[in-house]
């Protein structure tokens, strides 16, 4: 029988980045236009099926903070890994995205992650640059454009960091 | 609860287990789930088994069984069932316990202000973006302008001043369509210019075309002429298009242009003898006023805005016709101005596309505003440098003039006489007397 593990995963973010839309897509394979803030967490399951195990994802979307001090950083305990996700829109969000991390990181240790830059699909309005992506990549870390609206990037993130997190 | 009368600590009790719908959960140090009561169905956590691992039926302990701190609290926790509730988890004697309030009302509220500050943070954040890009699409747009200015600005010294204007302004479109309109047509060359300008070096006569050019243009565009081009040493100007006076008014422009080029000629040629250039510019002027076709003509790709048609052509027959330092005019053009000018009917003579018979008529003089004719007189040559203007004379000056001029005189029949007296008498073909490069020359 093959064996299943359940991990805990963080969504993080700042407000409106669209750390609700990923899991929806992710978990539900829906998307909506209209914008509900999450207050303070919601909890949401999805299976992973990898090659040698399955995987339940206990995906703890935490509220996106206007002042990132007033996060609650006890929320990620238990956590085995989380999604840290920026409005590619949104440069300011990025920088929001970077701190969280290091916090986290300052708390609970070099957790696994990916950063997501999500709303790739509005091509128009995209305000980070192809350099700073690179950058970032060059830390070694898994960054990838995403959109919970065209799906792009969800699952392989999801999965990426399942694999991870399972170790 | 001590504090209080059984009565309303019993109340309380009582409301807060039914309104903020109170549930348990019991864990054991083994993290089996050993008891569970209250609102569980509020929670979505009905169909408990007792005995078995506490997160693999209540999902949202995942990560925080083992308790490492008690009493521990996590806030508003959305669970699958849509509920919110704070989880209150305790350590008790090896046993966690894990207490569920409702605060799904709380939730609500919480995020409907919340939402409405970040709606707002949202629009705060798209305003400051979009002043950003629209400075960014200012800077560009200005900088775009500046090519533009700076290319047109090029361009307009290809082009008539006028044409520049209206193709600038939008009031022409740059398309290949012409019409018919009575124009006054001016056309003009240098005599002999290759003699003249013979022992020259290329750059010499391109300064001297250009200066020549350059004033000429400058009179004509303050008359209202359209430089329509130049050709070699040639100038054809038209009035009528695109902007007129009328028919007269703008064939009289065109005779004061005339006039004033005759004259500053005269002062280019002073100049330049002074400057050592040793034959003047001795130019032949024809005006002939009458329909033509005016507009762009060309291909899309390459287009002329110009005038054509046998009366364009008449005015430059009537130019290769004048005598150096005279002005030509059709009779239609004479009858136009007649009143500002004194002129002389020659033989006619046929052109070629046109019907009627032409009457030339050279023109001895153009009257200023105050009816009186304006004269120059300029003559330069080897052993002459000659050039009055007597409007310009001051009249204490007169009698000394006059006198310098007795004695020229007097001095060049004494240079006459001597000659005859050597050789057989002859007519000197060559211009001697007091020969005006001015209209009544």
């Amino acid at each position: 029988m093959t064996a299943v593990l359940q991990k805990k995963v963080c969504m993080l973010g700042g407000f409106s980045v669209g750390k609700t839309s990923l899991v929806k897509r992710y978990v539900h394979s829906v998307f909506s236009e209209s914008y509900l803030t999450t207050v303070g967490v919601k909890i949401d399951k999805k299976t992973v099926t990898l090659p040698d195990r399955i995987v339940n994802l206990i995906l703890w979307d935490l509220a996106g903070e206007d002042d990132i001090n007033s996060f609650r950083m006890t929320n990620l305990r238990g956590a085995a890994g989380y999604v840290l996700v920026a409005d590619g829109t949104r440069p300011s969000t990025l920088d929001v995205a970077l701190s969280l991390r290091q916090r986290v990181e300052a708390d609970y240790g070099p957790l696994p992650f990916v950063l997501l830059l999500n709303k790739s699909d509005l091509a128009e309005q995209w305000a980070i640059g192809d350099a700073d992506v690179a950058g970032l990549r060059q830390n070694g870390w898994w960054v990838q454009p995403s959109s919970a609206r065209t799906g792009e990037g969800v699952d392989e993130a999801f999965k990426d960091l399942a694999v991870r997190a399972a170790g | 609860m001590e504090g209080l009368p059984a009565s309303l600590a019993d109340r309380l009790r009582e409301l807060t287990y039914n309104e903020r719908a109170v549930a348990y959960l019991q864990v054991d140090a083994a993290l089996n789930l050993v008891g569970a009561g209250g609102h569980l169905e509020n929670y979505g956590l009905a169909a408990l088994r007792l005995g078995e691992p506490a997160v693999e039926q209540a999902f949202f302990l995942e990560g925080l069984l083992p308790l490492e701190e008690t009493p521990f609290f996590v806030p508003s926790v959305e669970l699958d069932c849509g509920r919110a509730a704070d989880l209150h988890l305790h350590l008790d004697s090896g046993t966690v316990w894990v207490v569920l309030l409702d605060v799904t009302a709380h939730r609500d509220a919480t995020r409907r202000l919340q939402q409405k500050a970040y709606e707002m943070t949202l629009l705060q954040e798209k305003e400051a973006q979009l002043n950003r890009r629209l400075e960014e699409m200012n800077r560009e747009l200005e900088a775009a302008n500046d090519f533009l200015v700076t290319i047109s600005t090029k361009i307009s010294h290809y082009l008539a001043p006028q044409i520049y204007k209206s193709i600038f302004s939008g009031q022409r479109d740059v398309t290949i369509q012409t019409e018919r309109k009575e124009l006054t047509i001016f056309f003009s060359d240098i005599k002999d210019f290759t003699a003249t300008t013979e022992g020259l070096q290329p750059e010499e006569i391109t300064l001297l075309l250009n200066e020549y050019f350059t004033e000429m243009a400058a009179i004509a565009l303050k008359h209202g002429g359209t430089v329509d081009k130049f050709i070699g040493d040639a100038l054809v100007i038209f009035f009528g298009d695109p902007e007129t006076k009328g028919t007269v008014e703008d064939a009289r422009a065109c005779l004061h242009m005339a006039a004033e080029m005759q004259h500053r000629l005269a002062e280019l040629n002073v100049k330049w003898r002074r400057a050592g250039t040793e034959h003047p510019f001795r130019v032949r002027m024809g005006v002939n006023t009458g329909f033509c076709n005016v507009g762009n003509f060309g291909s899309a790709d390459r287009m002329d805005y110009t005038a054509i048609g046998a009366e364009v052509n008449l005015a430059a027959r009537l130019q290769s016709i004048a005598e150096a330092g005279h002005i030509v005019i059709s009779y239609e053009t004479y009858a136009l101005v007649r009143n500002i000018v004194a002129a002389r009917a020659l033989p006619q003579i046929s052109v070629k596309g046109i019907k009627r018979a032409v009457v030339p008529y050279v023109v001895e003089g153009v009257l200023d505003e105050a009816g009186r004719k304006i004269e120059i007189f300029s003559e330069h040559m080897t052993g002459l440098d000659f050039y009055l203007d007597p409007r310009a004379v001051d009249a204490t000056a007169l009698e000394r003039i006059r006198a310098t001029l007795r004695n020229a005189i007097a001095a060049l029949e004494a240079r006459e006489d001597a000659a005859a007296s050597v050789a057989p008498p002859e007519q000197d073909s060559s211009p001697s007397s007091a020969q005006a490069a001015g209209p009544d020359s």
